[in-house]
């Protein structure tokens, strides 16, 4: 009996001092919305700030909710993004095109063509992708300051 | 910053400069990293990939007939029936992502245990 609790506490041991150790994970999941109406994009900052976009009605404005209801920004979008909140970005169509803004710079992209799928991270570095001739590419913009 | 001639869309950027995109590799999207190349290879769609500064990319795939979030560290975050959409985590390995309850978009959030 002995040998064998030992051998078991010998693959725990191993189990544990594994650096795959650190993959093994289970994960609670909670709701955090629940209210009628559609809820869109969430990010989440490592002080576990949670935001979201909210349709808003027929014309779909949207915009970024923290968890305590504070409103950051508000914009003709259906798409947004935020790293740790400091700012964000979103999708309007200007002239047809649909173009890239941000929250603490304005209009970021302005040639003509569709610039999608926005991100930025809290650098300020922001990623999107631009459809040209019929193919897509991301491309990093400026640092915000 | 891609020049290829295939689309590269839905691109996510960490603090530390790591952007991870989809591509279409054989029809079939797959999660590239700007820093460790292509990171799904499975014969499935992979969609809407975020990644954390530790590195641990996530994105969505269909599991058991509906849109999973799929961790590339850690394996399916979720299972249950519904479609899970734009998973983001935090650099804790926090996610937050949406799915429809009844009639709207809520959204959700799983966090970590190590044991």
């Amino acid at each position: 009996m002995l040998p064998r609790i030992i051998s078991i506490l010998a693959i725990l041991g191993l189990a544990l001092a594994s650096p795959a150790n650190a993959q093994l994970r289970t994960y609670q999941v909670t709701q955090i919305t629940s209210d009628q109406t559609n809820h869109f994009n969430p990010n989440i900052n490592d002080l576990g700030r949670v935001g979201w976009c909210v349709a808003q009605g027929s014309i779909y404005q949207s915009f970024f909710t923290l968890t305590e209801g504070l409103k950051l920004a508000r914009a003709s979008c259906i798409v947004a993004a935020g790293s740790n909140f400091k700012e964000m970005v979103w999708i309007q169509n200007v002239g047809g095109y649909s173009q890239i803004f941000s929250s603490r710079r304005g209009q970021v992209t302005r040639s003509p063509a569709d610039h999608l799928d926005p991100a930025v991270n809290s650098q300020g570095e922001i990623v999107g992708s631009s459809r040209w001739v019929a193919r897509l590419r991301f491309f990093p913009l400026s640092r915000a300051r | 910053m891609t020049k290829d001639p295939v689309d590269h869309y839905t691109p996510a950027i960490s603090n530390q400069g790591e952007i991870v995109w989809v591509q279409p590799v054989d029809y079939l999207s797959q999660v590239f990293s700007s820093r460790r190349g292509q990171l799904t290879f499975s014969a499935k769609d992979h969609l809407q990939p975020s990644v954390n500064d530790p590195g641990e990319a996530v994105w969505i795939e269909k599991l058991g007939g509906s849109w999973q979030v799929v961790s590339a560290i850690n394996g399916p975050i979720t299972m249950d029936p519904a479609d899970h959409f734009t998973p983001r985590l935090n650099n804790l390995g926090v996610l937050v992502w949406s799915q429809k309850v009844g009639k709207y978009f809520q959204v959700f959030k799983a966090t970590p245990h190590l044991w």
